[in-house]
């Protein structure tokens, strides 16, 4: 006993930091997919199908841990075979004979499907499988031109078969709904929501930004993974699929909290100035209001609280102490204010969704801000990525075509390069010299457990009895989240080599090819993407903080133009691909610090943290900067305002345009800046005053809308320099020259 | 004259071990250059790792085992 103890905690120690780290959870997922492999191999002997271990191949692909995910992957995955199956039927009939076209078109085809498979969320392993679908078809149908639409028919059938028995596995056995898990997170959640406003608020004494950005980096991904999970519990969970549009809604309001809450952050240092108090009375009541909501989300009280308080909390400002006030205050004031009442609508909508999702006799609540309507999604990562695949297929299918690499006499090594580059999309790791390591070693461990085993077995309940116990230990072992990639080639090479078939022959030399062909195209693929993709965190991370302050330079540049609409096509498009980037942008680089070695540079996590915070600032004040400069298109500007709101902006732009030629942070004059900052509010205050003035004696005064948009503007631009500012100063903290040194 | 290495009675291109090997005297050149950080010299890494590979492949095939 004392040794299964023993055992059970070295088994625990080892699976740290992964996802199923509990022990008898392990135990379920690995039974699940190995059960389900094994009932697939037999069903497919004895329906004699043409590739049995095609709906093996279902089974692996399928292989999560809760049952919505595994529906989700069946629903999309049927028809993604089908239509990948109809594709390949397609491009292989208009070049049956001609190998110099069918593979730049298959090339290209799978690129735009590895593309979409990183812009859909949920849904992006339907182009997994239409791409992967049709590149299995035409290249095992390579030397058998004829057998084509056989081989899109046993592909269909099989992966057909693979997902239904996957599917009744996890229904019948330790059914895991996608809903509690989702019920946890949303409860996470609300908890993070509750942290954040707390800290923020704590800002007003401490002025420390750390705390409030490690929460906000927490909400964020809680956020993404929220969004998937509802995806996979709309598949299994009842109460789930009849208020998806309520769930949609819901992470809508929850993702514009979090930022809602970054801009309140942004102007909690000014609730301390005596000013804000006189203009705002009732803040310190509405702040503790708000902290009470929050606690009551936290403590699932909403439904006693949305009864007691049904209306959303708002802030209202004291008319006369703001009317004495200087306009540029006056316009800070209103920034206040509508930071925080944006914030309530937000909480008090979301507080209604959580009472509604725990009672089903409410009607559902009416949404504060509405689904927006869908975007073509640009972003230039998810097309750099889609052009590594593209990059690693040509190689392979260049080697293929001029020379002779190990391989069965079909396409085999073409298909394997082919797909290792779309796994390489699929599976992301950063570390593709270590991804070739892992494809040699699958490649050898399924070759020795080949040769030990399966030509010693006489009997199908044998090999079923070897299936299992392969997939059992593979799944059992490899549970951290960087192996992954090393699971997935060991159970494809294991797979793949023997050719399981109702006759089997045990041909060592074909055995051997194929373990080659496996491992060179592996090489091939990790050589390809380091090629390509040269991953050093440190200098990938330049490379999007290069791209963020283009986008700032093209916005700034654009901007007048755009408020004209005076701009081509192409420039819209661009203009929308920036705003996307503010947001986008600041979220890559957290993805990329992770990967960071910290003791390498020699710095903490946190000076990271508070540079890639100060671009969240950056992307939020240009956002709005954008916005404002938008409504600002239907008020007359004089010209002289116009000149130094123009003047202000050229500055800006000279600023960022700086900061992207230097790799270094340029040695700026922060005090100095400041100042400028001051004398321009101050002289944009006067041309302000004096245009009033001048639009009263000509008889058409500016009414309070024009005037508030004025001083939005005027808000706004300080609000853009401040970031700035922070900028700047988080950056000190980080060696850019030696970030920029170039390293294998 | 082309021979083929044979190991346990299997025949092997000579030039997938020198291949192998040449990928292996890479990484261990990338590694040593990267401890002196003389790989700053470099404008784009990747490449040169790729050419050494290239290198140590061509210099094995003809010194070392002989295609």
């Amino acid at each position: 006993m004392e040794f299964m103890a023993l055992l059970k905690q070295r088994f625990e120690v080892w699976g740290k930091g992964s996802l199923p780290h509990d022990f008898q959870l392990r135990v379920i997922d690995s039974v699940k997919p190995a059960l389900s492999m094994s009932i697939v191999i037999a069903l497919a002997f004895y329906l004699d199908l043409k590739q049995p271990y095609w709906a093996a191949f279902a089974v692996l692909m399928m292989s999560f841990s809760t049952s919505g995910q595994a529906f989700r992957r069946a629903l999309i995955g049927i028809p993604g075979t089908l239509i990948g199956g109809l594709a390949a039927l397609t491009i292989f009939s208009i070049f049956p004979q001609q190998p110099i076209f069918l593979f730049p078109v298959l090339i290209l085809y799978c690129g735009v499907c590895m593309y979409f498979l990183q812009a859909c969320k949920v849904n992006g392993y339907f182009f997994f499988t239409i791409s992967f679908v049709c590149l299995i078809v035409i290249t095992t149908a390579i030397p058998y031109s004829n057998e084509v639409f056989v081989y899109a028919l046993a592909r269909l059938e099989e992966t057909c078969l693979g997902m239904t028995v996957y599917a009744t596995v996890t229904l019948l056995l330790w059914r895991r709904s996608a809903w509690p898990v989702l019920q946890e997170k949303v409860g996470e959640m609300t908890d993070l929501h509750a942290e954040l406003f707390k800290a923020q608020m704590r800002r007003v004494e401490t002025k420390s930004k750390k705390e409030v950005f490690s929460l906000q980096r927490k909400a964020f991904r809680q956020l993404d993974k929220i969004e998937e999970l509802v995806g996979f519990a709309v598949t299994d969970s009842y109460p789930v699929w009849e208020k998806r549009n309520d769930w949609h809604s819901f992470i809508i309001h929850s993702k514009e909290l979090v930022r809602a809450q970054l801009r309140w952050g942004w102007v909690v240092p000014e609730l301390r100035k005596g000013y804000m108090k006189r203009c705002l009375p009732d803040l310190d009541v509405k702040v503790r209001q708000m902290e009470a909501r929050l606690s009551a989300l936290k403590y699932g009280f909403h439904a006693e609280h949305v009864k007691n308080m049904p209306e959303p909390i708002q802030l209202n400002h004291d008319k006369e102490a703001l009317g004495s006030l200087p306009y540029y205050l006056q316009a800070q004031v209103v920034v206040v204010q509508e930071a925080f009442n944006e914030m309530g609508s937000l909480v008090h909508a979301i507080m209604r969704y959580h009472y509604f999702f725990h009672d089903d006799s409410l009607e559902p609540p009416e949404p504060f801000l509405h689904k927006t309507v869908w975007e073509f999604p640009l972003d230039f990562d998810y097309l750099v990525s889609a052009f590594q695949s593209v990059v690693i297929f040509s190689m392979a299918a260049i080697l293929w075509f001029f020379l002779y690499p190990p391989g069965l006499d079909n396409a085999q090594f073409i298909q394997l390069g082919g797909a290792f580059a779309l796994i390489s999309v699929f599976v992301k790791t950063h570390e593709p010299l270590r991804d070739g390591i892992f494809y040699v070693s699958a490649a050898l461990l399924a070759m020795v457990v080949y040769v030990l085993t399966l030509q010693h077995l006489t009997t199908y309940f044998g090999l079923g009895i070897l299936i299992f116990c392969v997939t059992f230990t593979t799944y059992f072992v490899l549970i951290k989240p960087e192996q992954v990639l090393f699971k997935l080639v060991i159970m494809l090479s294991w797979l793949s080599l023997p050719k399981f078939s109702n006759v089997q022959v045990y041909d060592f030399v074909t055995v051997l090819n194929s373990g080659m062909a496996i491992g060179l195209a592996g090489i091939l693929a990790s050589v390809g993407l380091y090629l390509t993709s040269y991953p050093i965190p440190e200098r990938n991370f330049l490379q999007t903080r290069k791209r963020f302050f283009n986008s700032a330079i093209f916005l700034l540049q654009i901007m007048p133009r755009a408020v004209s609409g005076r701009t081509s096509w192409f420039e819209r498009i661009r203009i929308r691909a920036c705003l996307q980037n503010f947001v986008r942008l600041p979220q890559t680089m957290l993805s990329i610090a992770e990967r960071m070695d910290d003791t390498r540079l020699q710095i903490s996590r946190n000076q990271v943290g508070e540079v890639i915070f100060s671009f969240e600032l950056l992307g939020e004040a240009l956002f709005y900067l954008f916005k404002t400069h938008m409504v600002e298109r239907d008020v007359v500007i004089a010209k002289e305002l116009a000149a130094l709101f123009d003047d202000w902006r050229a500055a800006k732009i000279a600023v960022f345009k700086e900061m992207e030629r230097n790799v270094a942070s340029p040695e700026f004059d922060l005090e100095q800046i400041q100042k400028n900052i001051r004398r321009r509010l101050e002289d944009i205050q006067i041309a302000i005053e004096h245009s009033n003035e001048k639009a009263e004696q000509a008889g058409h005064a500016f009414d309070q809308q024009e005037n508030k948009v004025l001083y939005l503007l005027l808000e706004r631009n300080r609000g853009l320099s401040n970031a700035i500012v922070e900028y700047l100063q988080a950056s000190t903290s980080i060696d850019w020259e030696e970030w920029a040194q170039a390293r294998f | 004259m082309p021979h083929e290495l044979s190991i346990i009675g299997i025949y092997f291109s000579p030039l997938l071990a020198n291949f192998a090997l040449g990928l292996t005297l890479a990484l261990g050149t990338a590694f040593i250059l990267n401890y002196f950080r003389l790989s700053r010299i470099f404008i784009y890494p990747p490449l040169v790792f790729i050419a050494l590979v290239v290198l140590y492949t061509c210099l094995l095939s003809r010194y070392v085992i002989p295609a």
